[in-house]
């Protein structure tokens, strides 16, 4: 690649191509995490196959913590939705998701069609109106 | 009657050069010219991406082609790279935790940057790094009084940032830089922000990491790491690529971390997957590709896995294509380790000439 094959590859129809030709990546937008995490940790000793299925429930003030964890054969945790540390124990975890999440003390965010809630009573203002 | 006049025209394809990326701090053009450019393209709507065309519900918002990078980043974190069996027991994804991180980012940078020179009009332009091993070498206290988080460089703390380039100005939202699609931590979901917000920053706040990588670690890294990446590919992987993500910890006290260090020390936005909602992103990032210069004029143009390492991830191999959602061209590896036909570093570290 040179500086004008990448002067192709970064047109204002690219950025709309890619999505057309992606649109099953996208789906994981769209995807829920319910219940309660649930990490399966397997090993291998001495010609023995190991298993070990964990499940959690984690909460902050009742509200559900959902996102996909993993525990590794350590012990130490990996939260998906905080891709940069590894964690000694879910309390470190549950901590830093605690330091981390902007809407705590605040309402839930205003996402029309989900279930997060409905757009009343919030202004819309227009991302592209600036 | 004079000489009739003869016109000669010259036609010939014209070729741009490639770029030199500086370091963000000694060079004022790069600063001025990276804020501006990430402000333009932040309200970059000329692609006609809404949020439906991304497969929210609800009315239709504009998404600008900044956003679409911080929607591209999250959702690599959500492909999995799995053993050929199916499983995947410390968590590879398509972007992260395994041996794609360098060229995947590399490319990433790549397309930003010709972003920014598009809204800049602006062929000369080459996307500048944070050198964080510099601010390391400052004292803890003093790391967050760097020139860059001043008013004058990208601005500093605060929830939201309130000075600089991209800070949030509660009187006039609408012309400030905000924040539109961020990772919720609590449900682990993509959530957009139809009204927007500013932008969170935790500098040197978190309880752990109070400190940046230093110079020595950085030269340490390049200087002892001479295999790119092991088996099994992944956070577990002793080697240069592992080390420079920051899962393999290495030296004295075990906390360089590197890359990660970098993104938990600055907080706030720049901790989930939507971490490039923060300019400040590219700025790291730019560095640890440096970093990886460095390495690569040190130790080789290789890479590993290659196409027939006996166990390697498909989609981590030297010829696997990376794709994107901000583009139709894709790369690999392989294409990714030399790119001195798109830029070079005005200073790559540990260059001895070796």
């Amino acid at each position: 690649m040179n500086i004008d094959d990448l002067a192709a590859a970064t047109t204002p129809d690219q950025l709309t191509a890619a999505l057309r030709e992606n649109q099953a990546e996208l789906a994981v937008l769209r995807r829920t995490h319910e219940g309660p995490r649930r990490s399966v940790r397997e090993a291998t000793y001495r010609g023995h196959r190991i298993r070990v299925v964990t499940t959690y429930e984690i909460s902050i003030d009742d509200r559900p913590v959902t996102g996909h964890l993993l525990l590794d054969n350590d012990g130490s945790v990996h939260y998906h939705a905080i891709p940069n540390q590894q964690f000694p124990s879910m309390i470190d975890m549950v901590e830093r998701i605690i330091d981390l999440a902007w809407d705590l003390d605040e309402p839930q965010p205003d996402v029309p069609g989900s279930e997060h809630g409905d757009s009343g009573g919030h202004h819309h203002d227009h991302p592209g109106g600036d | 009657m004079g000489t009739p006049a003869v016109t000669i025209t010259i036609t010939r394809e014209v070729t741009e050069m490639a770029v030199v990326r500086r370091n963000i701090l000694t060079d004022a053009v790069s600063m001025q010219k990276f804020s501006e450019g990430i402000n333009l393209l932040k309200k970059d709507f000329s692609a006609g991406v809404t949020t439906q065309t991304l497969g929210f519900g609800g009315p239709a918002f504009p998404v600008s082609a900044y956003d679409q990078f911080v929607i591209w980043h999250s959702v690599a974190m959500s492909v999995p790279v799995p053993n050929d069996d199916g499983t995947n027991p410390r968590d590879r994804n398509s972007a992260h935790r395994g041996s794609i991180f360098l060229p995947w980012h590399r490319f990433m940078l790549a397309l930003m940057e010709g972003h920014l020179r598009r809204v800049l009009n602006d062929t000369s332009f080459g996307l500048p790094y944070w050198d964080w091993g510099a601010d390391g070498d400052l004292t803890p206290a003093a790391q967050p009084q760097s020139p860059l988080w001043k008013d004058s460089g990208i601005g500093g703390n605060g929830s939201p940032v309130t000075d600089g380039p991209f800070g949030f100005d509660q009187s006039n939202p609408e012309a400030s830089f905000r924040v539109f699609f961020s990772e919720d931590v609590v449900s682990g979901q993509l959530v957009p922000l139809f009204t927007g917000r500013g932008l969170f920053r935790q500098l040197g706040l978190g309880l752990v990491t109070k400190d940046l990588p230093t110079t020595a670690q950085v030269t340490q890294v390049i200087e002892q790491f001479t295999e790119y990446d092991e088996a099994d590919w992944d956070v577990a992987s002793r080697g240069f690529r592992n080390v420079v993500e920051g899962w393999l910890l290495f030296g004295p006290n075990r906390r360089a971390e590197m890359h990660n260090r970098a993104h938990v020390w600055i907080g706030g936005d720049m901790g989930p997957s939507t971490s490039p909602n923060d300019p400040v992103f590219y700025l790291n990032h730019c560095n640890v590709d440096r970093i990886w210069e460095g390495w690569m004029v040190k130790h080789g143009r290789t890479y590993l896995p290659d196409n027939t390492t006996p166990g390697a991830p498909a989609g981590y191999r030297i010829d696997d294509p990376i794709t994107s959602l901000v583009t139709t061209v894709t790369t690999t590896p392989a294409a990714m380790l030399d790119v001195s036909a798109l830029y070079s570093y005005d200073i790559v570290p540990a260059d001895d000439g070796v």
